[in-house]
C-alpha cells in the first residue's frame, strides 16, 4: 500500500472521529451521573454507568416525551406518505404530458426552490389560526405536503420512463391513472424511496414550523419538547441529553439498513441543475 | 386490466417454488407488519390529534398555570384546602418558564386557545401583555378596592401589574433587597454592618478594615441600585427613564465603586450570575456580602448549603442620610384570563390564597417569599428565627423596611428593553468598552421608537 | 431526454409508420384536463399553504398590527421604512452574512476535499465513511445543538479540554464571548453539513466522464493539472447547486443558534440571525406586520444572493438543458 492510500486513510480516519466524537460523547454523557457531565478532567467513559436519566426523562415530569416521540413519528410519516402521493403525481404530469401551463407553472416552481419559508410565515401562522388548526397535527402536516424539491425530483425520475410502454398501455385501453399507478410509480420506485427517506429525516427533525404550531406538550414534536427542556435548570443537562440520543437511534438503524439503496439512489436521482 | 410490459427482472430473487421464506420475503413481512401497525396507529393518534385539545370544562374546575415549582407546591396545597372548603377543584400546571409565557402569548393572540384561568405571570414578561387596545387579564382592582385590598398590598409592588388605571395582577413576593453578609469576617474585622447608614460610610469603612484582597459584594444590579434611589426604566406614566441623569449616574457610580475595590466582579459574574467561582471567592472570605432579595436564600442555599447559618441580613446603606434602604427584584403576579370562563371562582381562589393573613403565612413557611401583604407582617408567626440566617429574625428586618420597598414600574416595552434592547448591550459597559451614558441613550432611543411607531397600540 | 405525448398525439389516434393498425377496442378520447388532474394535488396544496401566504405576506407587511388584541392599521411603507433604519436588523444581517461566508469558504473546499478522497479507488470501508460523514446532516438541529452546548462548554467542555487545553492554549469562552459566539456556529455549521456536500460533489465527479481524464493524462497532464483545468470546470453544475443551498440554508438558520445561545442570540446579540429576529418580532413581540416585513426582507436578500452567485459562476451563460 503506497504512502499515498496510508494518508488517504489517515485523513479519513481523522475526519470520521472529529465527526463522531460529539455524538459518541452524548452517548456516554447520558448514562454518567449528572455530576460526572461537568467535572475536570473530561473524560469520556463513565465511572459507573446510571440509567437515571432514561428514567427521569419517561417519566412525564418534565416533558411527556415518550408522547413526543410518537408525535413526532405520525406527523413525518403523514408528510412522507402526503409528500409522495403529490410529488409522484406532478412529476407525472410534468414528465409525460404537455399542457399550455407546463412552462410557465415549470418556471414558477424552480423560482420557488429559494424562496425561504420565512417569507410565509406570518400568514401561515395566522391561517392556522383562522382555520383553529393551531395545535394539531394536520397544521404541521398540510403546509409541508406539497414539496417543490420532490416535484423536481420525481419528475426527473418519470422522464425516464419509457414512452412507448405508456403509448402502448393507452392503445391497450388503460386509463391514464391507471398507466400512473401501474407503470409510473413502480419505475421510480427508487427516487420516491430516497424522497421518503429525505423527507421523513426532514420532517422528523424539523423544528422552526412545528415550534410556531403545536402549543401544548402533549401535541409537540420532540425537537420543541427537548428546546423547551434548555429553559429548565441547568441540572436536568442528563435528561437532555437522553432524549437527544434516543431520537438519533432511528435515524442510524433506518440508515444501516438502507444503506445501499439510499445513498446509491441518492447519487443516481441527482442533481441537473 | 391491461398489464405492463415485461418487468426488469430482478436479481437474486428465488425460484417460484421454494419452499421456506426468502430473506427478502421475512423481511418483507416484517416490513409490511410494521407498516400496517404504523398505519393503525398512526390513524388513532391523528384521529384524536386533529382537532385542538380540549381544556378541561368541567363545572367547577380551575386551572392554573404557573413556572416555579415553589409555587406550584404551594398552590396544590391552597388548591387542596380550597376544594375542601369550596368543593371545587383546582388543576395546577408547572410549565418551563421559557416556554410559559410566550405560549400564552400566542394562545391568547390565536383567540384563547388553550388557555387557563389564572396564571403567574413574572414581573419580566408581564409587559408584553400589554401591548393592544386591551389587556388579556381581568382588571382586579375594583375587587382590591371594594375589599380594601389595596391598602393593605405595598403600593410599590402592585405598580408591576398595574397598566394604566388597570390593575391585573396580585404580587406574591415583596422581593425586599437587604444587605446578606457572611458574619465571620464582618466580625473579625469589628464591624457591624448594620451601622453604616450610607454607601459612602459604607465604602469607607470596608476599605480601611479589610485586607486588601477582599471586596466587599459583587457589584449589584444597575437597576436594583437605581431603584433604590428612587428611578426606574419607566416612570409612572409608562415613559422610558432608562437614559435618565440618575440612570447613568448610577451605572458611573457602580463602576467607580468597582474600580475602588469596594465592589468586586467574580469570573461570571456579569453574564452568569451567582456561580462557583462565586462561591469559591465568598468560602476564601475575598467576598463578605452580598445585595440581595431574600428570594436568593434559596438558591444560595442549593448552590453553597455549607455556607448556611453563617448569613446575618441588615438594611442597605442609603444613598444619602435617612434614604431608602431597600430595593426591589423579581417578582411574580397572580392574573385571571380574560378568556376564562369562570372568573367568579378564580377570583375566590385568588382571594383564598393570597389576600387571607393565614394563607399568606402559609406561604411564607412553605416557600420563603415575604409577602407584599402588610397585615401578615405582624404576626408572630413571620417572626421565627431562621437557621439560614444563623438564627436571625428575618421577619422584623423585612417588615421594617418593608414600607421602603420602591415602586417598579411596567410598561408594554419593559420585557423588550431589559431583554433585546439593555441586556445584550450591558457587558459593554461593564468592560468599559463603552460608557453609560452612549448606551443607555441608545437603548432609549430604539425603545423609544418602537413606543411611537404607528399603529393601536395600547 | 424523451420525447413526451402530446395531448393531440393520441387524440387524433396518429399511427406510426411500421406499427400494425389495430381496431380499437373501444372510443377512447382522453379528455384534456388528465395532466391537470395529476398536477393539481400539488399545485393545491402549494397554492394555499405557500402562494397564498406568500402574498399576504406582502400584503401584511403594509399594515401594522402589534399586541394581543389590534385590528390591522394601514401603515403602507412604514415597516420598510422602519426596517431600514433599524440597528438590529443589520445586526442579524451581518452575524447571518458572516454565518454564510465563513461556512460556505469553509465546507466547499472541505467537502471536495472529502469527495476526491472517498473516490480513491478501491476505498475500503467506503460505505462506512460515507455514512458517518453524512450522519451529523440527519440529525435535528436542536439535538446538534444540544450536543455541541457540551462541547463548547468554557469548564468542561470537549474542545477546551481536549483540543485547546493541551497545546497551551486558554479556554475559550465559546458560547459566552461575543467574539466566539459566531465562529462557534460556523464550526457547528461545518461539522454539521460537510458531509452532506461531500456526497453532492461525490455524485458530480462520479458524473464526469473518465475518458476526458484519461485523454488527459495521456497527452501528459499531472493530477494537479488535470484537477484544475478539467475536473473543477466540469463540476460547476455541482457547485453551483451545493453553493446556492448553502447560501439558502445559511440564510434561514435558525434551530441550532437557539439552542446554543437561546433565542435572543446571546451577549451582544451575537449569535442573532435573520430568522431570529423574525421570529422574536412576530411571536415575541407580536409586531406581526413588521414581522412579514422582515420575512420579504429576507426573502429578496435569499434569492438576489442566490442569483448574483450563480451569474458568477457563469450559469446563465450557457442555456441549459
Amino acid at each position: 500500500m503506497s504512502w499515498r492510500r496510508v494518508l488517504v486513510y489517515l485523513t479519513l480516519t481523522a475526519a470520521v472521529a472529529v465527526t463522531l466524537l460529539p455524538y459518541v460523547y452524548l452517548i456516554t454523557a447520558t448514562v454518567k451521573s449528572p455530576g460526572e457531565i461537568f467535572e475536570l478532567p473530561v473524560e469520556l467513559l463513565p465511572d459507573a454507568i446510571t440509567t437515571e436519566h432514561y428514567v427521569r426523562l419517561f417519566s412525564n415530569e418534565l416533558i411527556p416525551f415518550a408522547r413526543q416521540v410518537l408525535n413526532s413519528l405520525v406527523i413525518a410519516t403523514l408528510t412522507t406518505l402526503l409528500v409522495l402521493a403529490t410529488s409522484a403525481s406532478v412529476g407525472w404530469g410534468f414528465a409525460k404530458y404537455d399542457f399550455p401551463l407546463r412552462n410557465v407553472l415549470f418556471i414558477v416552481l424552480l423560482a420557488t426552490l429559494t424562496l425561504p419559508l420565512q417569507v410565509a410565515l406570518v400568514p401561515l401562522f395566522q391561517m392556522m389560526v383562522s382555520l383553529n388548526w393551531l395545535d394539531t397535527f394536520q397544521g404541521v402536516v398540510l403546509p409541508a405536503g406539497a414539496s417543490a424539491f420532490g416535484a423536481f425530483f420525481i419528475r426527473q425520475a418519470m422522464l425516464s420512463v419509457p414512452d412507448d410502454m405508456v403509448q402502448a398501455a393507452r392503445i391497450d385501453g388503460a386509463s391514464e391513472f391507471r398507466i400512473f399507478l401501474t407503470m409510473g410509480v413502480p419505475l421510480v420506485k427508487g427516487a420516491l424511496s430516497v424522497l421518503a427517506v429525505l423527507t421523513f429525516l426532514a420532517s422528523w427533525n424539523d423544528f422552526l414550523w412545528p415550534s410556531i404550531v403545536l402549543r401544548s406538550a402533549e401535541r409537540q414534536t420532540y425537537p420543541v419538547g427537548l428546546a423547551n427542556l434548555i429553559g429548565f435548570y441547568n441540572t436536568e443537562y442528563g435528561t437532555l441529553l437522553a432524549g437527544s440520543f434516543l431520537v438519533t437511534v432511528p435515524i442510524i438503524i433506518v440508515f444501516i439498513a438502507g444503506r445501499k439503496h439510499i445513498l446509491d439512489n441518492l447519487m443516481l436521482g441527482s442533481i441537473k441543475s | 386490466m391491461a398489464t405492463a410490459s415485461p418487468r426488469h427482472s430482478r436479481a437474486g430473487g428465488p425460484p417460484r417454488g421454494r419452499r421456506g421464506l426468502t430473506r427478502r420475503q421475512a423481511i418483507g413481512y416484517l416490513g409490511g407488519s410494521a407498516v400496517g401497525a404504523l398505519v393503525g396507529g398512526t390513524t388513532l393518534a391523528t384521529a384524536t390529534a386533529c382537532t385542538p385539545p380540549e381544556t378541561p370544562t368541567s363545572q367547577g374546575d380551575l386551572n392554573l398555570w404557573t413556572f416555579a415549582d415553589t409555587h406550584a407546591g404551594w398552590f396544590m396545597e391552597m388548591a387542596k384546602e380550597f376544594e375542601q372548603e369550596t368543593g371545587i377543584k383546582v388543576a395546577v400546571s408547572l410549565i418551563p418558564g421559557s416556554v410559559l409565557f410566550q405560549q400564552l402569548l400566542i394562545n391568547l393572540k390565536a383567540g384563547g386557545l388553550n388557555t387557563p384561568d389564572l396564571c403567574d405571570i413574572e414581573q419580566g414578561a408581564f409587559g408584553s401583555f400589554l401591548i393592544g387596545r386591551s389587556v388579556p387579564f381581568v382588571d382586579i382592582g375594583p375587587a382590591l378596592r371594594e375589599k380594601g385590598y389595596d391598602k393593605q398590598l405595598v403600593a410599590g409592588r402592585q405598580a408591576l401589574y398595574s397598566w394604566q388605571g388597570g390593575v391585573y395582577g396580585v404580587e406574591h413576593a415583596l422581593t425586599p433587597v437587604t444587605l446578606f453578609y457572611l458574619r465571620e469576617p464582618w466580625e473579625r474585622a469589628g464591624i457591624d454592618p448594620a451601622t453604616l447608614h450610607t454607601w459612602d460610610e459604607f465604602s469607607e469603612a470596608v476599605r480601611e478594615t479589610f485586607p486588601p484582597e477582599t471586596r466587599a459584594l459583587p457589584l449589584p444590579g444597575h437597576d436594583v441600585m437605581l431603584r433604590q434611589r428612587g428611578g426606574d426604566y419607566f416612570d409612572a406614566e409608562g415613559r422610558v427613564t432608562v437614559d435618565s441623569e440618575l440612570s447613568i449616574d448610577t451605572m458611573e457610580w457602580l463602576l467607580a465603586q468597582e474600580k475602588n475595590g469596594t465592589f468586586a466582579r467574580p469570573p461570571g459574574w456579569i453574564t452568569e450570575g451567582l456561580n462557583p467561582a462565586v462561591w469559591a471567592e465568598f468560602r476564601a472570605n475575598k467576598i463578605v456580602s452580598l445585595v440581595s432579595p431574600d428570594w436568593y436564600a434559596g438558591t444560595i442555599e442549593s448552590q453553597a448549603d455549607d455556607l448556611v447559618g453563617k448569613w446575618g441580613a441588615c438594611p442597605l446603606p442609603a444613598f444619602e442620610p435617612g434614604g431608602r434602604r431597600a430595593s426591589c427584584l423579581g417578582g411574580t403576579g397572580l392574573t385571571i384570563l380574560k378568556t376564562s370562563k369562570r372568573q367568579e371562582i378564580a377570583w375566590q381562589f385568588l382571594e383564598f390564597s393570597m389576600l387571607r393573613v393565614p394563607a399568606v403565612i402559609k406561604r411564607y413557611k412553605a416557600i420563603n417569599l415575604y409577602p407584599p401583604f402588610i397585615p401578615a407582617w405582624s404576626d408572630p408567626q413571620m417572626h421565627d428565627p431562621i437557621p439560614f440566617f444563623g438564627g436571625q429574625d428575618i421577619g422584623a428586618l423585612y417588615a421594617e423596611v418593608g414600607e421602603e420597598v420602591p415602586p417598579q414600574y411596567q410598561s408594554p416595552y419593559r420585557p423588550q428593553l431589559t431583554g433585546q434592547e439593555l441586556g445584550p448591550r450591558m457587558l459593554d459597559v461593564y468592560q468599559r468598552k463603552r460608557s453609560a451614558a452612549e448606551v443607555f441613550s441608545e437603548v432609549a432611543d430604539a425603545v423609544r421608537a418602537r413606543m411611537e411607531r404607528g399603529g393601536s397600540v395600547g | 431526454m424523451a420525447r413526451t405525448l402530446s395531448t393531440k398525439d393520441v387524440a387524433t389516434d396518429a399511427v406510426t409508420p411500421g406499427t400494425p393498425t389495430r381496431r380499437r377496442r373501444r372510443s377512447y378520447v382522453r379528455p384534456r384536463w388528465t395532466p391537470y388532474f395529476f398536477i393539481a394535488p400539488f399545485f393545491i396544496l402549494f397554492g394555499i399553504f405557500f402562494g397564498l401566504p406568500t402574498v399576504r405576506s406582502l400584503q401584511m407587511s403594509f399594515y401594522t398590527e402589534r399586541g394581543v388584541d389590534t385590528s390591522a392599521e394601514f401603515t403602507g411603507l412604514d415597516n420598510y421604512a422602519t426596517l431600514v433604519r433599524d440597528p438590529t436588523f443589520y445586526k442579524a444581517l451581518v452575524n447571518t452574512s458572516y454565518y454564510a461566508l465563513g461556512s460556505i469558504l469553509i465546507i466547499v473546499p472541505l467537502a471536495l476535499s472529502l469527495a476526491l478522497l472517498l473516490r480513491t479507488r478501491g476505498l475500503l470501508l467506503r460505505e462506512f465513511f460515507r455514512l458517518s460523514f453524512f450522519l451529523p446532516n440527519a440529525i435535528s438541529g436542536i439535538v446538534v445543538a444540544i450536543v455541541f452546548r457540551l462541547v463548547f462548554d468554557q469548564e468542561y467542555g470537549l474542545l477546551n479540554n481536549w483540543l485547546l487545553a493541551p497545546l497551551g492554549l486558554p479556554k475559550v469562552a465559546w458560547l459566552a464571548d461575543p467574539a466566539f459566539i459566531m465562529p462557534s456556529i460556523i464550526l457547528l455549521g461545518i461539522w454539521q453539513f460537510t458531509g452532506l456536500n461531500a456526497i453532492y460533489f461525490m455524485v458530480g465527479l462520479q458524473n464526469q466522464d473518465p475518458g476526458i481524464h484519461e485523454a488527459a493524462t495521456v497527452d501528459g497532464a499531472g493530477p494537479w493539472q488535470r484537477f484544475r483545468y478539467i475536473t473543477l470546470p466540469l463540476l460547476k453544475p455541482t457547485t453551483v447547486f451545493v453553493v446556492t443551498f448553502a447560501i439558502i440554508g445559511s440564510y434561514q438558520l435558525f434551530a441550532q443558534p437557539v439552542a446554543l445561545v437561546g433565542e435572543g442570540g446571546g451577549p451582544n446579540r451575537a449569535g442573532l440571525t435573520l430568522t431570529m429576529y423574525l421570529y422574536e418580532t412576530a411571536f415575541t413581540n407580536l409586531d406581526l406586520g413588521y414581522g412579514a416585513a422582515i420575512g420579504y426582507a429576507i426573502t429578496v436578500i435569499i434569492v438576489v444572493l442566490s442569483v448574483l452567485q450563480m451569474w458568477a459562476q457563469g450559469f446563465f451563460r450557457k442555456e441549459s438543458a
